[in-house]
């Protein structure tokens, strides 16, 4: 990339969030130690840095986490269920997913976020909740394979940047009534019957599986 | 009581600093199933045991304010 230019290099830079939580949770470690040998604080310290600190620095761990987790590398460090998806993003522009991935239609930060949240608010609080359950899934090793959406694909994800885009409404059956009122009404998606999955097969099988077909 | 308090917010923190360095899948996964019990239970016992030590202080303070009377 650097040969390039300094143009080419994504302007994300990871937040000095990091700095706050180290200035909080760093007093706690040491009132912590200091508890753990001599059996007990000034009265007046304990209730601020022995409680509060704490868990003020997991308020910011969380806030912390939920910004860090939106990026690409945090979905993809989940090796077995999520590395073939990764890697056929990276490398395979023939499927959908690949296809936003290389042209630059998604944030390469934020890629796997940008489409699986859903919409607005609610969409970032339940993926966040989905987000949960699968690191709960990935530590007791209980995916079930093959990899598949829990509920039909949110299409509004897809028209946040299509809906006003001028080949998208130019293709004729985008304009068919029947469709988009079926579109709307989630009776149909826009992947699986018009367009293609946006990840291939052979990817919602795992790593060991994926290695093995490829 | 205020020792166990103390080793539950040290190994919660120790968890946290984890995902400070490191935010991928199983750091993030200790700090969230892990650490916020931990902090959590901390919390309640640190409140417990400075609750007791300023119950017993007092009672203590008011023993020896009799005995100078």
């Amino acid at each position: 990339m650097e040969e390039l230019g300094p143009l080419f290099v994504h302007p994300y830079q990871p937040d000095q969030f990091w700095i706050l939580i180290l200035i909080v949770s760093l007093p706690a470690i040491v009132a912590s130690l200091y508890v753990l040998i001599r059996g007990q604080l000034p009265a007046a310290l304990s209730s601020s840095l022995m409680i509060l600190l704490p868990l003020v620095a997991y308020l910011l761990g969380d806030i912390h986490l939920m910004d860090e987790s939106k990026r690409v590398n945090y979905c993809g460090s989940c090796h077995e269920a999520m590395s073939p998806m990764f890697e056929t993003m990276h490398n395979d522009d023939s499927t959908l997913a690949g296809f936003h991935y290389k042209r630059g239609a998604i944030s390469h930060q934020t890629a796997c976020y940008s489409c699986h949240s859903g919409y607005g608010l609610s969409g970032d609080m339940t993926a966040k909740l989905a987000g949960m359950r699968h690191m709960l899934q990935t530590a007791l090793g209980s995916e079930d394979y093959p990899l598949r959406l829990r509920r039909s694909f949110d299409i509004d994800s897809c028209l946040d940047c299509h809906a006003e885009a001028k080949p998208f409404r130019a293709i004729e059956d985008h304009r068919e009534l029947d469709i988009q009122e079926a579109l709307l009404a989630r009776d149909m998606g826009c992947t699986g019957e018009c367009h293609e999955t946006a990840h291939p097969e052979e990817a919602r099988h795992g790593a060991a599986a994926f290695a093995e077909a490829r | 009581m205020a020792r166990f308090a103390a080793l539950l917010i040290l190994v919660s923190q120790l968890l946290l600093l984890r995902i400070v360095f490191d935010t991928t899948g199983p750091p993030s996964t200790w700090f969230t199933f892990v650490g916020h019990p931990l902090v959590a239970a901390g919390a309640v016992l640190g409140i417990w045991a400075l609750t007791r030590r300023l119950i017993r202080e007092a009672h203590e303070h008011k023993m020896a304010e009799r005995e100078d009377h």
